[in-house]
């Protein structure tokens, strides 16, 4: 499977880029692009993620701007914003005219922020962001993500992921946060959501929540666990939780 | 009461900005000269600092700005419906947070619940489907930014969609948009939005983010209007009836 990613750069991207390289022809793609197996693309150049979407059967979307320290708020909150939303925009319109199979959009868990921490959320639930450019950023993408899934069905594929944690660097003294994922099951979740045929719903959009799966989790893993997706993360992070330290 | 009107040079911006001034202090802001005001001032919607300094002293912010067009000599920075459009909502926001601000009416569109139209009566709680045209998802998206600033932070926000603009005011204007609103139910006068934006500028709201349609009325509309006359107490004063049975 020919396969394009943007953000391959990023946290999740230098994971995700050489464990999908053994299994499929993949092209990484990033604004630092330009050296051997990384392509520059920025997001917000049309004519880029033209060439990005050109001849794939999916793109891995994760790019996302990070917050720069030497820039002012202001102008860290513009390019937090416009490579979200006007980013999203491009890549799913230039996937959608390239006849692109499938986006899977990489999303966030974290604009369920506005529930208390006793509710279980799951898909079925509206997001409740803050308002910090990154979870307005997040959830207005995704906005863009369903509009698109209504044109083709099948095209987007929306994957919230819990707070990215690499269980085999975590310190044994690292506090357990319930979002925790560890970046491996991130990475299987992925490769599992390149095959799938079908969404669970009565929508044309995918949209499926991942995170640990804990006891007392603030995240149902229901719809990822037992549909279409059939995904079960496999770390629990047993040794980082506290009843089990007790 | 001290209003600053974004978008005050505009079709609609400019009679909400006259009107509003029976009433209130008026500041006009856009990114073309405006005539007539007293207070205006050209500023860039790409620019928080821009929106920040407009915002001195204001009480509360109708908020007309959108990315309409190219805007030829008159064109700072960059101007895109995910752009100056909904990043505009969100810094213009952020500012009226900062500043302390109340009350922030946005104005939106009621085409972005297009597809639904197919339905007769439509109320306010008809959930958005703008596709993916700049326009209408822009507008979706910006009214999702108010919702969650509303419920995050000490301010209001009520937002009005209306569609079919048009003026009794200037000749050749009476019917705007006819393709888009061919039928006299979706219809509204300029003088009778501004007199909406006075009314949501300064009404109790019953929740901190409300949304109300705004048109002329008809019986048996499609967007009915009956939350915007029993909550802020509009009522339209122009009927665009007569002028659609000259038409026949």
């Amino acid at each position: 499977m020919k396969i394009a990613i943007t953000g391959a750069a990023g946290f999740l991207g230098r994971i995700l880029t050489p464990k999908l390289a053994a299994l499929h022809e993949v092209f990484p793609s990033d604004l630092v692009g330009g050296t051997a197996g990384m392509e520059q693309v920025d997001v917000l150049e049309i004519e880029d993620v033209q060439r990005l979407c050109a001849d794939v059967e999916v793109v891995i979307h994760l790019a996302c701007a990070a917050w720069r320290d030497e820039l002012s708020g202001a102008e860290n909150e513009t390019r937090i914003l416009d490579t979200r939303l006007k980013g999203t925009w491009n890549l799913m319109q230039a996937a959608m005219d390239a006849g692109v199979r499938r986006v899977i959009q990489v999303s966030d868990l974290c604009i369920f922020a506005g529930y208390d921490a006793s509710v279980m959320v799951s898909e079925d639930f509206i997001p409740l962001p803050d308002t910090t450019a990154y979870q307005q950023s997040v959830y207005l993408s995704e906005l863009i993500g369903r509009e698109f899934a209504r044109l083709k069905k099948g095209l987007v594929l929306t994957l919230r992921l819990g707070k990215l944690v690499a269980a085999g660097g975590l310190p044994a003294a690292a506090e357990f946060d319930p979002a925790w994922l560890d970046t491996t099951d991130a990475v299987e979740a992925i490769v599992r959501a390149l095959e799938l045929d079908e969404f669970d719903g009565l929508v044309n959009w995918g949209l499926y929540n991942l995170a640990a799966d804990v006891p007392a989790s603030p995240y149902s893993l229901l719809k990822i666990k037992s549909g279409q997706f059939g995904f079960h993360p496999r770390q629990n992070f047993d040794a980082w939780r506290k009843e089990n330290r007790a | 009461m001290k209003v600053l009107v974004t978008g005050a040079a505009g079709y609609i911006g400019s009679i909400v900005a006259r009107d509003l001034g029976q009433q209130h202090q008026v500041r006009g802001v856009d990114m073309r000269p405006m005539d007539g005001l007293s207070d205006s001032r050209i500023i860039d919607m790409n620019s928080y600092e821009d929106l920040y300094e407009a915002m001195d002293g204001v009480d509360g912010v109708a908020h007309l700005a959108w990315p309409m067009g190219k805007y030829e000599g008159f064109a700072p920075g960059e101007n895109t419906d995910l752009g100056a459009g909904v990043r505009g909502v969100f810094q213009l926001l952020r500012a009226a947070v900062e500043r302390g601000i109340q009350r922030v009416v946005f104005q939106s569109t009621i085409n972005i619940t297009g597809p639904s139209w197919d339905n007769w009566r439509l109320t306010e709680e008809e959930l958005p489907r703008p596709g993916v045209g700049g326009y209408t998802l822009g507008k979706t998206l910006a009214e999702e930014v108010c919702r969650s600033f509303a419920r995050v932070h000490p301010l209001s926000i009520a937002v009005i969609r209306f569609g079919g603009v048009f003026t009794l005011e200037e000749s050749g204007r009476e019917s705007a948009a006819p393709d888009l609103h061919p039928i006299p139910s979706s219809c509204v006068e300029r003088r009778d939005i501004a007199q909406a934006y006075g009314l949501a500028l300064t009404r109790p709201l019953p929740s901190p983010f409300e949304v109300f349609h705004i048109f002329h009325q008809r019986p048996g509309e499609r967007f009915p209007i009956d939350k915007a006359r029993k909550i802020l107490g509009f009522e339209p004063r122009y009927n665009c009836e007569e002028l659609w049975r000259r038409g026949q």
